[in-house]
């Protein structure tokens, strides 16, 4: 009989389900906007995706969440950090990852691990929003740009113009009097960006660098994130493709499953 | 008009949310007082403040003497005849009001400083968190956008609450998020307040300390208009907080008292 496991990542924006089958074939993933019932999120997210794997709740030898929320997933096996997560996600993915640079939507995470995916070292941003994903959103909320227009406008900037503020909060006030001050929106965007990539760095670098270096999180879906970081480290750097970003750690949780079963308490 | 005496000074205070002006009589009264909101142009709202005070008053800007500025970080103002800086500012207008005052407090819509200040009003130590929200107005009014209620109102909302939350997260930007979860979770809308005051008012504990916290402790800033966070600071520190109708003015008034004490010196050495 064919063994499947499912991933469940209750991040703080975004809920992320995956499935897949003994040999790490992806058979399904579904995502949705965590809100303020994390479990409720989990139940629908995982729902649709046995839908869509054509799988029932019974057909899963292994439920393993992650993710912040990831103890009010009631219908989890096991609870996993996201760390350990993402770093077997990032091995599935890249048989070489070394390290995982991960930009959530309040979260920056980095760790760097062993060809066993044992962990040697990691840091996180814990308890200020600066650099996060929810800085973007406040800059592009103020800015009136819909996330999904951020990196066009970022493309098009010359000048990124410079934050000099670490708060986010802060921060916003600068961007809004550099609004005022008609500071071209392209060169805000690009400088917001670069600001986030900075405060990433300065996590990652705590941490140590390693090849490869696997970047995930949803700040990703902005290519430009992406690019600055490429051309601010000298290591080797992964993307994970096929919109697989904000599923990393949802498909490493899943990898567990599979190969560690549900039954190892946590 | 004819209960105050001539030469007139002002002090002007461009904070990150209200700008406030001060106007000073030639015997240190405080003759009138102002205050708008800062909005983006930092200039233009010292001037509209100073026109406000002005008018308030019924007085000509040449009547006005001497005109010191003062402002927060960056945005810090070219307006007046002299600029002092705003923790000289607070301390001084602090001890003005309260002669007592050995340590101040100023919450503002943005930062939150801790000063130790001698009998004169001269600064000592200070201590302040201009790097990070936290601690600041700034927590209060994200409190009110994401409860949709008015600024104004959460102190007296907040004071009706029994069992108040514990906002956990240090984060201006997260804290908004918990705040949120606790309204989804079903808390009641004070409790909730309750415990965003309690939140601000143990950090401001912590830069107190850093200070060295000496009785009496006056509190200054726009947030010392807020009755409930007096009450929590008062709950902490075990003592009273001395405030009034005139705390949120303490930077301008000090401003004001340095204009006047720059034209006292030039009248003095005027004199033959």
């Amino acid at each position: 009989m064919t063994r499947y496991a499912a991933g469940i990542d209750l991040g703080a924006a975004c809920t992320k389900v995956i499935i897949i089958d003994a040999d790490g074939q992806l058979l399904a993933r579904s995502l949705e906007k965590t809100g303020f019932q994390p479990d409720q999120a989990a139940a629908r997210c995982l729902a649709q995706a046995l839908e869509d794997a054509g799988l029932e709740q019974g057909d899963l030898s292994a439920i393993i969440s992650t993710g912040f929320a990831r103890h009010l997933a009631s219908m989890r096996h096991r609870a996993v950090t996201e760390l350990t997560a993402a770093t077997h996600g990032a091995r599935l993915l890249f048989p070489a990852a070394g390290s995982v640079l991960d930009l959530g939507g309040q979260t920056i995470k980095a760790c760097r691990f062993d060809e066993n995916a044992k962990i040697l070292a990691f840091r996180l941003n814990e308890k200020c929003a600066s650099g996060t994903g929810s800085f973007l959103e406040r800059t592009a909320r103020i800015m009136g740009v819909g996330l999904e227009q951020v990196d066009a406008l970022a493309r098009q900037s010359l000048h990124p113009a410079p934050i000099s503020s670490v708060c986010a909060v802060f921060a916003e006030s600068e961007i809004i009097s550099q609004l005022m001050q008609a500071v071209p929106p392209q060169d805000i965007m690009q400088g917001a960006l670069v600001a986030c990539v900075d405060r990433a760095l300065q996590i990652l670098r705590q941490v140590g660098l390693q090849d490869e270096l696997v970047l995930v999180g949803g700040v990703l879906r902005f290519a430009t994130a992406a690019q600055l970081l490429q051309q601010k480290l000298a290591c080797q750097i992964r993307l994970p493709g096929d919109d697989m970003l904000q599923f990393v750690a949802a498909l490493g949780a899943a990898r567990i499953g599979i190969r560690f079963g549900g039954n190892v308490s946590s | 008009m004819n209960r105050f005496d001539p030469p007139f000074t002002a002090g002007v205070d461009v904070g990150s949310t209200q700008t406030k002006a001060v106007l000073l009589d030639a015997g240190a009264m405080i003759a009138g007082t102002a205050i708008i909101d800062t909005g983006f142009d930092v200039d233009a709202a010292a001037r509209a403040v100073f026109g406000q005070l002005l008018t308030g008053i019924g007085l000509q800007a040449d009547e006005v003497r001497m005109v010191a500025g003062t402002g927060y970080g960056r945005f810090r103002i070219e307006f007046g005849d002299l600029q002092v800086t705003e923790i000289s500012c607070h301390a001084r207008g602090a001890v003005h009001l309260f002669p007592d005052t050995r340590t101040v407090l100023d919450m503002g819509g943005q930062d939150t400083k801790a000063i130790r200040v001698a009998a004169d009003g001269g600064v000592i130590d200070f201590s302040m968190n201009d790097k990070c929200a936290a601690g600041t107005g700034r927590f209060l009014s994200a409190a009110a956008a994401v409860l949709e209620m008015p600024l104004d109102e959460l102190a007296a909302v907040a004071a009706t609450a029994s069992h108040p939350v514990t906002i956990s997260t240090t984060c201006t930007v997260f804290a908004e998020t918990e705040i949120l979860a606790w309204v989804a979770r079903g808390k009641a809308i004070n409790d909730i307040l309750l415990g965003a005051h309690q939140a601000i008012a143990s950090r401001s504990l912590a830069l107190l300390k850093r200070v060295g916290l000496q009785p009496a402790i006056t509190f200054t800033g726009g947030v010392s208009r807020n009755s409930c966070m007096v009450a929590q600071l008062e709950q902490l520190l075990g003592s009273w907080v001395q405030v009034g109708e005139q705390t949120p003015f303490a930077g301008a008034l000090g401003a004001a008292l340095f204009a006047r004490d720059r034209l006292m010196g030039l009248q003095q050495a005027a004199q033959p």
